[in-house]
């Protein structure tokens, strides 16, 4: 059940400015650069004091392999432009080399980006944010050992997997314009994983995500997937989102909610066929801010550089709900969002395929798997362990232990984020009551 | 049909694991085919000729239906026709020259006909199997979690109650007037800047320690690209950071954009000592942006001095522009990247 808005939501953002400095090649219509045109309009919007803002580390060989083969994740590391000649017979097996190139630092770009999720993974884990956005991840089509649509890892799925760690359900949705098959491949047989995808179908990158493929195994019935026509407007869009996204939300219950902002769906991509504008699309994020789980936003596709920075900067606002003006500040990249210099897109006036009767049908087969599903699958439960074991590597433990006429570290004192609620005017007013406030703090949250 | 021919035997003779005699399926269609319209004999004419295409040469064939010599673009660049039609083909097990030569050709060689019988993706069944394609999920416990050490991040700013929006704009005004060089990369007033709030962050919201800082000069980078391609990537933040374009190499760089306009490949064929990334950096971050500032300042919209709010500058500027319904705007406009950056 949606739950009222009460208060903000602690909103991390993770960016790291090399990744606008991958390049495809000529002509190749994935723009890493397009990252760097949100990141400014976040920073120019003034968004960016609201934010965690955090810089990730790089993903390593092993994180990555937690999905992925090992001989893959070995061969984009070591294969590059100069000596992909050694490597014709694996680009073949891993599909790299045409729409997915092999660039000049393409490793490094999928480290940060898988990097980005799992850094956004674990702050939500530890609870130390509600929302948290990757834009440089979203890459949804890359396989366990296979390259596909312009995604080469899958930072969502490695996201994913590190939030299963402490999350019994947790609910995948793709708003791409394309079918999110990477991610729903991986989770095809499990019901602790539910995918749901709105998509584009029918002589359509990649070809998968019929409505009748509802997952197999344990996971059958965990898979939905919406496969809609070209042109589909705002209203459209919604009137099928919504209802059956409120279902999914009652029935699976899921505690935590990835969702990936694919821009292509927007009006005037260059690869996508949809009509949404920003609102439509936003609308799809305020609808899982509006429930109080723990949410992870990231990017994905979008072909239209300037829409996508416009898109997510404004869904980067929505997470913070904040209003943003129509009219955009001045910012490094001013010129791409002429003529109009505004924010959000005027509506195409092409033709909406979706007939509502159309939309009824497949609504009304989706509500029908639905049914089928178990709700709020049941997971085994174990007793929670000894307190004491846990606190072993906990840092709060040795903050308490702390000797209290030694100043902490920096970077600790900074990592101590003081609740709205807090009345004290100063950390250390009248006697220690910080580091005690904070070993309850520690002791509530690991019970 | 001679059509169709001519791309089987183009693709099966370029290709050395691909067996033409076994390709038997799609002969037995054309056989079909020939029968229904009442042809026996011409069939089988055809099939000998069939045969005959089957041990040319791939110039000779391409010779015998009119094309000219693969365009060197063919190789090495990817238009959006290509991509969208190589992808498709990922199950052609076929060496990837061949694949972008097909795709050059059904797209540019003229075969209308070739055109509209192809279907750009075929419908797909789900894949399963749980080693090749899937991942085994564990059912969750909470004793087998191993307890979760934080995901190495650095913290750029955290946004705080410490201090208040309006003392944080101040300061962050403050700071910049005192940093020339910041103002004029952040022109409108509400904007943010990720190196002062950092250098804020870093003084713990002390907002007369950042003024200090940003007066001696102590600003920090928040957020530097740090090419982690060619150089280790260190946790304290003690990197090397990019080595900054010299005189010398922006001129070469001026010189090599004109003639190459944005094909990095070639560019950074120029530059054999710096990195791709290094490159794109310069020409989105400082290239670009020099070169924009310029002419908005050459035409005018912004005077150097007193660079508060370009936006609104430019702005005006456009709304008088349109009022008079000139040419100017396309001149204003003229030769920025929007058109090729789309």
């Amino acid at each position: 059940m949606p739950v009222k808005e009460h208060g903000k939501r602690r909103v991390a953002y993770f960016y790291d400015s090399n990744v606008g400095n991958y390049y495809y090649g000529q002509g190749h219509v994935m723009k890493p650069h397009r990252i760097r045109m949100t990141h400014h309009l976040v920073m120019n919007y003034g968004l960016y004091r609201e934010l965690e803002v955090y810089r990730p580390f790089p993903a390593s060989f092993d994180e990555m392999t937690k999905f992925h083969s090992e001989d893959y994740i070995n061969f984009l590391k070591t294969a590059s432009p100069d000596n992909l000649k050694l490597y014709n017979k694996q680009m073949l097996k891993f599909n790299v080399g045409e729409d997915c190139p092999l660039f000049d630092g393409l490793y490094e770009f999928c480290q940060l980006s898988s990097g980005g999720s799992l850094a956004a993974a674990v702050k939500l884990n530890k609870q130390k944010a509600d929302i948290a956005i990757n834009w440089m991840g979203g890459l949804h089509h890359a396989k366990k050992s296979e390259a596909s649509g312009f995604c080469y890892t899958n930072d969502i799925v490695l996201g994913i997997l590190e939030l299963l760690k402490y999350h019994k359900r947790v609910l995948y949705v793709d708003i791409d314009v394309h079918h999110g098959d990477g991610v729903e491949e991986a989770f095809f047989t499990t019901d602790r994983v539910m995918t749901v995808s709105f998509h584009k179908y029918g002589d359509f990158f990649p070809g998968t995500g019929e409505l009748k493929d509802v997952g197999v195994g344990k996971g059958k019935y965990y898979s939905l997937n919406v496969p809609l026509k070209d042109g589909i407007t705002d209203e459209a869009y919604q009137s099928i989102f919504k209802p059956i996204m409120t279902k999914v939300m009652e029935k699976y219950q899921p505690t935590a909610v990835v969702l990936q902002c694919g821009a292509d769906s927007l009006h005037g991509d260059r690869l996508g066929p949809f009509n949404l504008t920003l609102k439509g699309h936003g609308a799809c994020a305020s609808f899982f801010r509006d429930y109080n789980v723990p949410l992870m936003m990231l990017g994905g596709g979008g072909y239209t550089p300037r829409n996508v920075a416009r898109c997510w900067a404004y869904e980067t606002a929505i997470a913070l709900d904040r209003e943003v003006a129509n009219v955009l500040p001045y910012n490094d990249y001013f010129e791409y969002f002429g003529p109009t210099y505004k924010l959000h897109l005027d509506p195409g006036t092409g033709n909406n395929e979706n007939t509502s009767e159309y939309l009824r049908k497949v609504q009304e087969q989706v509500l029908n798997n639905l049914d089928r599903m178990e709700a709020a699958p049941s997971v085994q439960m174990q007793p929670i362990p000894d307190d004491a074991i846990r606190f072993l590597n906990d840092t709060s433990l040795g903050q308490d232990m702390a000797n209290p006429d030694v100043r902490l570290h920096r970077s600790i004192m900074d990592s101590h984020v003081q609740h709205e609620g807090e009345f004290y005017d100063g950390e250390n007013e009248g006697d220690d009551r910080r580091n005690e406030s904070n070993g309850r703090e520690a002791a509530a949250k690991s019970a | 049909m001679a059509d169709e021919e001519h791309s089987r035997s183009a693709a099966s003779d370029e290709d050395e694991e691909f067996d033409v005699p076994d390709d038997g399926y799609d002969d037995e269609v054309t056989l079909d085919e020939e029968e229904a319209l009442g042809e026996g004999a011409a069939g089988a004419d055809e099939l000998a000729a069939l045969e005959e295409e089957g041990e040319m040469d791939i110039e000779e064939l391409r010779r015998r239906y009119g094309y000219g010599m693969p365009p060197e673009t063919a190789n090495g660049t990817t238009s959006i026709e290509e991509v969208a039609c190589v992808e498709i083909q990922t199950e052609v097990a076929s060496t990837s020259s061949t694949l972008n030569l097909l795709s050059y050709y059904e797209h540019h060689g003229g075969d209308d006909e070739e055109d509209k019988d192809y279907i750009p993706y075929d419908k797909k069944e789900p894949r399963v199997d749980p080693v090749l394609y899937q991942i085994t999920v564990p059912d969750f416990c909470t004793s087998s979690n191993e307890l979760q050490r934080d995901y190495p991040c650095t913290a750029l700013w955290i946004s705080s109650n410490k201090l208040e929006d309006a003392m944080l704009q101040l300061i962050q005004e403050q700071m910049k007037a005192k940093n020339p060089e910041i103002r004029l990369e952040n022109c409108s007033m509400q904007s943010d800047n990720e190196d002062l709030l950092f250098t804020i962050l870093q003084v713990g919201y002390d907002g007369e320690a950042a003024l200090k800082a940003s007066c001696e000069n102590k600003i920090q980078h928040a957020n530097l690209p740090i090419n982690t391609w060619s150089r280790s990537y260190s946790p304290d933040g003690d990197c090397e950071h990019d080595v900054a374009f010299s005189n010398e190499e922006k001129q070469m760089f001026d010189v090599y954009y004109k003639e190459f306009g944005k094909n990095f490949l070639q560019i950074a064929q120029k530059f054999p000592e710096r990195k791709m990334g290094e490159l794109v950096e310069y020409f989105y971050r400082y290239f670009k942006r020099s070169a924009r500032l310029e002419k908005y300042v050459h035409k005018g919209y912004i005077k150097e001095k007193d660079c508060i709010d370009v936006a609104e500058n430019i702005r005006q500027q456009i709304k008088t522009a349109e009022n008079r319904k000139s040419k100017d705007m396309s001149s204003l406009w003229e030769g920025t990247p929007t058109k090729d950056l789309v």
